[in-house]
């Protein structure tokens, strides 16, 4: 048998439970209360998203910026410091000024001194000319008149040596001239001419 | 503030038993005892107690409260059968709205007490498919225990007559095809179901406790009346008569229920009356 739904006290309402103005002064107060939470809830949460949306447009922003950085750095370590030097001296030699040398070389030509070779040193940096003359005196002489060029200021004797075993008479000079410094384009006879 | 709060929140449960003859008022039920806080006597507080409609219950309510102290909580009513009327309401067909059902329910209240049912409050377990029973109390009481709700710390969780908290309180042990008869002070409520369905309500009046073999002769001039046929089970709940005079029908089965628990000792009243018993249906329930 189902119980029987009769009763006399009229239903109340959960706010209506306190039954004198005390109470229901009471359950306005923890409205009001609770309310108040309730936004305060609110606003901090609002607060909190707000932040948490700036900060997040932040970290998006610095890591673009550490991704870019990364990928530089992954660039300029594609090449290694000695592949790099290598580069450089290749693209220095490449880059060499060697018609105005040669032209240099032509200009001061003398008929006592025959120049057998001329070397680029390319880890001394230097320029290396070797020559054959028939005393001390022309080479020297050939010597004083390059230094007046300024790309071989510091030319320099390193070795001298005889040559001629069948009696005539000749010397051998090495001499070295540092190439930090590229010879500057002259004018040349032909130019001239 | 908080004290306050928490007391608005975590109610005790009140138990207020309207007897016959007295009212009492019972917080909290221990291993001890119903504690019974307050035992007015309604022949002094009561004018008008005579008949229901004359009754004027604000001065035995408010006095009954003012007796306990201050209490607070949620006060289960229980008003005996003595203040109640019973009867049973059958919606018609093409019924149009509550309303209609409560003006068609005053109506067969007058019929049947001859009374007006201004003088009276209404409720019926509200159906408008099948019959149900109806019952009314005074409406004066009611108006006066919503008073003391409304000016005490009290709140009136329910105001319940008695066989209905009987009857509720054992609703699940109850079959569908029976009688149930709820027995009160000076009357008992008989209910004639079948499959479930309420077929006939009627309340007897009785100054001694009638023996069971009056009763069920009752029970089957109703059935004859309604031209019913009697149902096998009989239950019988509250104070029952002894089934020691049970007559030698072995068609029925008569069924008391809640006969065998035991009511706790009240704590401030030397014996254990009906309006006791009813505060601790509201109390206990």
């Amino acid at each position: 048998m189902k119980a029987l739904q009769i009763d006399f006290a009229p239903r109340q309402r959960w706010y209506e439970a306190g039954t004198d103005k005390r109470h229901r002064l009471l359950w306005a107060g923890v409205c009001v209360v609770m309310l108040l939470l309730l936004g305060a809830s609110v606003a901090t949460a609002w607060k909190l998203s707000h932040e948490r949306s700036a900060v997040s447009a932040r970290v998006t922003t610095l890591r673009a910026a550490l991704e870019a950085g990364q990928e530089s750095a992954a660039r300029s370590d594609d090449l290694s410091a000695e592949a790099a030097e290598s580069v450089q001296q290749a693209n220095q030699h490449l880059n060499y000024p060697w018609a105005n040398m040669l032209g240099i070389l032509e200009r001061n030509a003398q008929p006592q001194v025959t120049l057998m070779s001329v070397e680029m040193g390319v880890v001394r940096q230097s320029n290396k000319l070797v020559i054959e003359a028939a005393d001390v005196g022309a080479a020297l002489s050939y010597v004083e008149n390059l230094r007046k060029q300024p790309a071989y200021a510091s030319l320099m004797v390193v070795r001298q040596e005889k040559t001629g075993t069948d009696g005539a008479q000749g010397m051998r000079f090495t001499l070295e001239a540092p190439v930090a410094q590229a010879p500057e384009p002259v004018t040349t006879r032909a130019d001239a001419r | 503030m908080l004290r306050k709060l928490g007391k608005s929140l975590g109610q005790s449960r009140l138990g207020m038993g309207v007897g016959a003859g007295e009212m009492i008022i019972v917080d909290g039920v221990s291993a001890d005892g119903a504690r019974v806080t307050s035992m007015l006597p309604l022949r002094d507080y009561l004018p008008g107690a005579s008949s229901p409609e004359t009754a004027i219950w604000e001065p035995a309510v408010s006095t009954a409260l003012a007796q306990a102290g201050k209490v607070s909580g949620t006060l289960q009513v229980s008003v005996s059968d003595d203040w109640a009327r019973y009867w049973l309401v059958t919606p018609p067909a093409g019924l149009g709205s509550l309303a209609e059902l409560r003006a068609l329910a005053a109506n067969r209240f007058e019929q049947l007490f001859g009374a007006a049912a201004e003088s009276w409050h209404i409720e019926a377990d509200w159906h408008d498919d099948r019959a149900m029973l109806a019952c009314a109390l005074p409406k004066s009481l009611i108006s006066a225990l919503n008073e003391m709700s409304r000016q005490s710390s009290c709140t009136l969780g329910s105001v319940v007559p008695e066989s209905v908290r009987l009857i509720n309180g054992d609703a699940g042990s109850l079959g569908n095809d029976n009688w149930v008869c709820t027995f009160g002070t000076h009357s008992f409520l008989a209910l004639l179901r079948a499959e479930g369905k309420l077929l006939a309500a009627r309340q007897f009046r009785f100054d001694l406790l009638p023996t069971l073999p009056e009763v069920l002769a009752r029970l089957e001039t109703e059935a004859l009346r309604m031209g019913m046929d009697m149902p096998q089970d009989i239950f019988l709940l509250g104070d029952a008569p002894s089934l020691v005079e049970l007559p030698d029908r072995p068609h029925l089965r008569v069924v008391p229920i809640g006969r065998q628990r035991v009511l706790p000792n009240p704590i401030g009243l030397d014996r254990k009356t009906d309006a006791y018993r009813l505060a601790l249906y509201g109390a206990m329930n």
